[in-house]
């Protein structure tokens, strides 16, 4: 798993905790937070806008070329090991 | 760097509350970007308060999140919204003491509606922060549940 890969993940897993927060609230028919609520939305926000910094700030992914997609595929036989390889390889879903 | 983080949540909010009230008022949001600050509609409102609402949601938001500290119209990243505002007020009022009374009810109405719809703002700047600073129209149609009065067809 390269490092875009790894940090796109925990980014996710952030934004869905932040979005249960928000989801709490609502299921309370509330459109505010709690005190508590509120304090933890801002410090997973706050740490998502300095994780996306990091990640546009990661190097671009590497593509193979269609040379190297032709002898990936011919190794792996398949479609499904061809994105397996690819994700291996490269890093790119 | 941290100043640069703290403009990014703040065009979050900013433009979170533009697409709310547009979506308040009927407008279809076509596309919302964190880089630059910009929420562009489908089409051009129609009506011209509808216009004048949608432009102050974002000073609006801004506001909310810096607590009320200061006056909205005052802040930097709202003076193009707020001289869009004044545009289309004069052309309503064409008188600059109504034109000012306009703008500032507006924007208490419009402070109001997205207070009372604070999550759904906080939902749509989350988005814009996790994924990747765009969303589309009709992510933002799902994303947001908006709590309108029912006798009122524009709330704001």
């Amino acid at each position: 798993m390269t490092a875009r890969q790894k940090l796109t993940r925990i980014n996710d897993e952030l934004a869905d905790f932040a979005e249960g927060i928000l989801d709490r609230a609502e299921a309370r028919k509330a459109q505010t937070m709690t005190p508590t609520e509120t304090a933890t939305f801002s410090v997973i926000l706050d740490t998502l806008r300095n994780l996306n910094e990091v990640i546009d700030d990661l190097p671009a992914p590497r593509y193979p070329s269609e040379v190297e997609l032709r002898r990936l595929y011919l190794r792996g036989g398949s479609p499904s090991a061809l994105i397996a390889a690819i994700d291996r390889e490269y890093g790119i879903r | 760097m941290a100043s640069a983080s703290r403009t990014r949540t703040a065009t979050a909010t900013h433009e979170a509350g533009h697409a709310v009230s547009a979506l308040s008022c009927g407008l279809t949001v076509d596309q919302v970007t964190l880089s630059p600050g910009l929420t562009r509609l489908t089409a051009e409102p129609g009506r011209p308060m509808d216009y004048i609402r949608f432009k102050l949601g974002g000073p609006a938001a801004e506001s909310i999140v810096l607590g009320g500290a200061c006056d909205p119209l005052l802040l930097d990243s709202a003076r193009s919204d707020r001289a869009d505002a004044d545009r289309e007020a004069f052309d309503l009022t064409h008188d600059l003491t109504e034109l000012d009374a306009l703008v500032k009810s507006t924007l208490a109405e419009v402070t109001e509606f997205l207070n009372t719809n604070w999550v759904q703002v906080q939902r749509i700047a989350l988005a814009l922060i996790s994924r990747r600073g765009v969303l589309h129209g009709t992510e933002l149609a799902a994303l947001v549940t908006l709590h309108l009065p029912k006798d009122v067809p524009c709330p704001v």
